[in-house]
């Protein structure tokens, strides 16, 4: 199991299946910064990385290009991520390839961040979400 | 509350009652039409121990306002009877399929038509005046009907309005606000030509818009679920031929100075203040309604004074804690709230929530606009669309339309974040 490393900035996992490695970020733990979410606290830290290997493995992107960033969601989004009700997440690939990928629960008021037509529609055609879900996602994300 | 459901099975997106019909979308991309009046007729020749419950519940809501219902339900021994007949009203929910089969000419839809929309999902639907408008992911678009009296409704092509993904639709005088996402808010104005010298045109007027709600003086425009802005509107007299919705206005020009419907709310809410503590928030044309991040859920009366001064009182019904809202829509009987796995009403006479619906759902129309409709809310389920029809009793218990409920004392003074 990869129980990741403590270091200044959070807990950092070694490389993934596909090599890609990832950092659960302290700022998204606890409220040090304004406008940053937070996880809520039964999403543990290796649930977080779990999470965003399921995104990983499933290709969860935004779209096909080789810079698109991931996005994460659990039992249809039953499953509240967020501390203020966030039921997505969103997985940003790093700007440098070797540096380690981060995710953050987003809700639906976070505007200009929104997962986008390709995924909802990988996500519906593959039984991730439901009609119901999909049609949420498209009424309140933007 | 009484509460009567009849299921529709299908696969459908989004079902709209108009005009004594039921119009759908299905999941093939047809439309069909299914004549409640002829439905509600039929439930009662096979469930007679139900008369009148189906055509009140499902055709003819406008008869529970009639002066002629009100004498009716003062008299204790009718109205327990009535009661009655709405208890035997088949439980959990009556399927139309149940019955249906035992008539080839009832069990189809008035009118099948297959629609020529190849955009990827269909996401609101309203009709007005006799006009379909369609959001869909790629597109608004309408379609002209005809319901006749006694003849069976004609659906004309769909027309492409804008080329912009549309999530949701709000029509009223004579104008239709499209509100589609991160492209805007769309508002077509004018669009029935019941001004003629007034230019039918398309109008962007915001930067963002997940939805509208109508005022009688503008309307509120929400970028996002917890962020109201005012704009008001110029409105000039209509002409009334052709004019079925019986508006007396038509809207002819909207002011884009917009302002922070925040700023009427008791208390000196700060606007920031409310959008950083705010899940969602809602208007009709006199009601408010937030609930905060906390889950507290609070609602608002809103009031125009003669000099046209706007103000947000507090309500009568006390708050709530509910879990998060994904929309509300109103209905004569009180809010109809969906939040993340269940549908319920908050009843106006009582301030109790009442499930309607366990589970999701893929469209929920109200009709507040509708003479026949008011009690009535359409839920697009997987299984079909469940009309829930919804009657309080308690509006009919003790004078003044509540059971002591409306005559409390506010029971708060403003925004508790």
């Amino acid at each position: 199991m990869n129980s990741g490393q403590a270091n200044s900035d959070g807990i950092l996992y070694s490389p993934n299946k596909s090599g890609k490695t990832y950092i659960s970020l302290n700022y998204h733990r606890s409220k040090t910064k304004k406008d940053k979410t937070l996880w809520m606290n039964n999403i543990s830290r290796i649930q977080e990385y779990e999470l965003f290997c399921t995104s990983d493995d499933n290709i969860w992107a935004t779209n096909n290009g080789p810079t698109a960033d991931y996005w994460g969601i659990l039992n249809k989004g039953d499953t509240e991520l967020g501390t203020e009700g966030e039921w997505l997440c969103k997985f940003e690939r790093p700007i440098n390839d070797p540096d380690p990928w981060h995710g953050y629960p987003v809700g639906e008021n976070t505007k200009g961040i929104t997962p986008g037509k390709y995924l909802v529609e990988f996500w519906f055609q593959t039984g991730v979400i439901d009609k119901a879900v999909q049609k949420r996602i498209y009424r309140s994300y933007r | 509350m009484k509460i009567a459901k009849l299921l529709i099975p299908g696969r459908f997106e989004n079902a709209f009652a108009y005009m004594g019909r039921l119009i759908t979308v299905t999941e093939d991309r047809a439309m069909q039409i299914y004549n409640l009046e002829s439905i509600a007729n039929f439930i009662e020749t096979k469930y007679s121990v139900t008369l009148p419950t189906p055509t009140y519940m499902f055709s003819r809501n406008d008869w529970f306002s009639s002066p002629q219902f009100k004498t009716l339900m003062q008299n204790e021994a009718i109205a327990k009877d009535l009661y009655a007949a709405f208890d035997r009203f088949p439980q959990p929910f009556l399927d139309w399929t149940e019955i249906s089969h035992l008539d080839s000419k009832i069990s189809r839809p008035e009118l099948q038509k297959p629609l020529a929309i190849n955009d990827t999902a269909i996401l609101d639907m309203s009709v007005y005046n006799n006009r379909i408008y369609i959001g869909t992911t790629d597109s608004l678009l309408h379609l002209d009907v005809e319901i006749p009296q006694g003849a069976t409704a004609k659906v004309q092509e769909p027309q492409k309005r804008l080329e912009v993904g549309c999530v949701n639709i709000a029509v009223k005088y004579g104008a239709a606000n499209a509100s589609c996402g991160s492209d805007g808010l769309f508002t077509l104005i004018n669009d029935f030509s019941w001004r003629p010298e007034v230019v039918r045109r398309t109008e962007h007027i915001e930067s963002g818009s997940l939805r509208t709600g109508w005022l009688d003086y503008g309307f509120v425009n929400y970028p996002a679920l917890n962020e109201p802005y005012l704009f008001k509107f110029q409105s000039e007299k209509a002409r009334q031929n052709s004019n079925l919705e019986r508006e007396s206005r038509v809207l002819t020009e909207v002011n884009l100075d917009a302002e922070s419907f925040t700023d009427y709310l008791p208390g000196n809410v700060k606007e920031s203040d409310f959008v950083d503590n705010t899940q969602y928030s809602y208007n009709s044309n006199n009601s408010f309604f937030v609930r905060t991040n906390a889950g507290k859920f609070y609602s608002y009366k809103i009031k125009k004074s003669r000099d046209a001064s706007t103000s947000i009182l507090p309500n009568s019904i006390p708050e709530k804690s509910i879990s998060r809202i994904v929309s509300v829509n109103p209905t004569k009987v009180g809010p109809v709230i969906e939040t993340s796995n269940r549908i319920v009403i908050l009843s106006n006479e009582t301030g109790q929530l009442e499930v309607l619906h366990d589970g999701r759902a893929i469209a929920i129309k109200t009709f507040p606009q509708s003479k026949r409709f008011q009690h009535l809310v359409a839920i697009t389920i997987d299984e079909g669309v469940l009309l829930v029809s919804l009657f309080d009793e308690a509006a009919f218990t003790t004078p003044n339309g509540a059971n002591g409920f409306s005559n409390n004392s506010h029971q708060y003074a403003d925004l508790r974040f």
